[in-house]
């Protein structure tokens, strides 16, 4: 985790909350995954002894499970993650209202009115974004966690066909994840900037509303905040582009690896693989490990574009203890 | 020049003043004094065309609706209403104003000095907070905003009663300068500001007594 984050979490008191909730999350998307590989290689059996009654107990089985899976990830763990989130909203705004009542003049002055509201607001929304929705490090962790479980199952299974698996992956891999994204959290700082000074606008033109009539600067108002706005959609824009083809390499390298895998899975019928059941069923764990890593790449790729607004929030966090730094 | 006319105006349901008539000659100047509250600033925002009245008429430099009045005047108020952008932008509020206009309005309106000593100049920008700007320096970027629309009518609304006597003078002086020739209505709290002024009243339950 990054580390305003964990500082955030830490000095709000809630981390051994959060990560409870995450050691309630870890074992399921693995459970799930060892479920759906074993259900596809028993129909596969089954069907091809065409024994009905059997297939029925066995539907009836799996069916069992997944219910009672889903109805802990839908009910249970969900409504103790959105309590934990909505903890996390008010209690990080309270100190951040409660550093602004308590601060001095000098201290208010280092930010503008726009940055105060724009990080009290926009930057809290996206710390808990990094947090847990839409899928972020809560996320990446369980997808993390399954993707380790998954692939050592496929180890044993067979390796030969895994070794395959992730030597496709890598250099794409690492093109996506490492190159292209790096730049994401620079556009965000520039758009939260952005938002900033367009925030800052709000006020003066309530308060010198009068001015701009008498001396008809309407014009040049309207101007200079339509370019902060376009300066927010320029830099979003920047860092969308740069996410769309972070994850067209991800799909790109996933569907490699399946045509691949059949390809070479095909000819092992007979002699390293038993049967297509069982072909079926190592590419069911993929599909597993596949999942959890497009889980990753978009996690990190959203962990990158609102880690900005961590460290938005820990400067004023870090504003009590005086050792501000200007520029993060 | 001005001329008001049985003028009446009420806030939602607080009658301000009512039947109130004046009339200015071009090129005079008048002071308004009174008790804070006694309806100054609303009786200026309306000759700036910023109000309209419940009844009555008013023509100021010509013109009697209030779109059209806007025009014609200009205003300093007590806050110097500055915006975040540059000193440039605050002045011109986006208009074409040569360089040598400008100029000549920079020294008019005693900034000149300190603006050049300013690292980026007349481009510098005024929305950060930190800017270290005096209470003085700003009041006098809102008089040469009112310089370059260089209108027949200055409408002055307690221009100096947020500064401290230094920063007061300079902006008075300031606003001397800029008054030349031109038909002033000053409102303040401080009859001493008024010297020289044609005619000064004093106002008082919603009615105007020349002093
Ligand atoms: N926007 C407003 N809405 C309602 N009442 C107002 C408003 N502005 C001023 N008033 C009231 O009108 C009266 C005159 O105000 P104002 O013109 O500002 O007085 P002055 O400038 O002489 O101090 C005051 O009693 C004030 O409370
Ligand atoms: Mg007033």
């Amino acid at each position: 985790m990054n580390k305003n984050v964990f500082k955030i979490l830490k000095e709000l008191g809630l981390l051994k909350l959060f990560t409870l909730v995450l050691l309630l999350r870890l074992p399921f998307d693995f459970l799930n995954a060892v479920l759906s590989a074993n259900m596809i290689e028993s129909f596969i059996r089954i069907s091809e002894v065409k024994d009905s009654v059997n297939l029925l107990k066995t539907f009836g089985v799996f069916l069992f499970f997944t219910f009672i899976l889903f109805a802990y990830n839908a009910l249970i763990w969900s409504t103790i993650s959105i309590y934990a989130d909505m903890l996390f909203h008010k209690k990080l705004r309270n100190r951040i209202l409660d550093i602004m009542l308590s601060s001095t003049g000098r201290d208010m002055e280092k930010l503008s009115a726009g940055d105060w509201i724009t990080r009290l607001n926009n930057d809290v929304d996206r710390t808990s974004d990094y947090l847990v929705t839409p899928i972020n490090f809560m996320h990446v962790s369980i997808a993390a966690f399954n993707m380790f479980l998954s692939s050592l199952v496929l180890v044993f299974l067979n390796s030969s066909l895994y070794l395959l698996t992730i030597l496709v992956m890598i250099p794409f891999f690492i093109l996506s994840n490492v190159i292209i994204i790096r730049k994401i959290p620079l556009y965000r700082k520039k758009s939260q900037e952005a938002y900033a000074k367009y925030t800052n606008w709000m006020e003066p033109i309530i308060e010198s509303k009068e001015a701009i009539t008498v001396f008809d600067g309407q014009d040049a108002v309207m101007e200079k905040v339509e370019e902060a706005s376009r300066e927010i959609l320029r830099n979003n824009l920047k860092a969308h582009m740069l996410t769309a083809w972070s994850s067209f390499f991800n799909i790109f390298s996933g569907n490699l690896g399946y045509l691949l895998m059949f390809i070479m899975g095909n000819s092992m019928i007979g002699s390293e693989l038993k049967d297509f059941a069982e072909l079926m069923k190592i590419t069911q764990y993929r599909a597993e490990m596949l999942k959890s890593i497009n889980v990753m790449n978009v996690g990190f790729s959203n962990m990158r574009t609102n880690v900005i607004s961590a460290v938005r929030i820990e400067e004023i966090l870090n504003m009590e203890k005086e050792n501000w730094k200007k520029d993060f | 020049m001005i001329e008001l006319k049985n003028l009446s105006f009420t806030y939602e349901n607080k009658e301000v003043f009512k039947n109130l008539s004046l009339k200015v000659k071009k090129g005079e100047k008048v002071g308004i004094i009174g008790e804070s509250g006694c309806g100054k600033s609303t009786l200026l925002r309306l000759m700036a065309g910023l109000y309209e009245p419940s009844s009555g008429e008013m023509i100021i430099d010509g013109e009697n609706i209030p779109e059209k009045i806007i025009r014609k005047v200009s205003v300093i108020m007590q806050s110097p209403m500055l915006l975040p952008m540059s000193i440039r932008e605050n002045i011109t509020m986006g208009h074409e104003v040569s360089e040598d206009k400008l100029k000549k309005i920079l020294e008019d309106a005693n900034i000149k000095k300190w603006i050049d000593s300013l690292p980026e100049g007349i481009e510098t920008y005024l929305g950060d907070r930190a800017d270290e700007l005096s209470g003085g320096q700003a009041q006098r970027i809102a008089i040469a905003r009112a310089m370059c629309k260089d209108t027949e009518i200055l409408l002055l609304d307690e221009p100096t009663s947020a500064l401290d006597g230094e920063n007061a003078a300079s902006v008075l002086e300031a606003l001397d300068r800029f008054s030349i020739g031109k038909t002033v209505i000053h409102v303040t709290h401080r009859k001493e500001h008024l010297n020289g002024y044609d005619r000064i009243f004093n106002m008082k339950d919603g009615c105007l007594f020349l002093q």
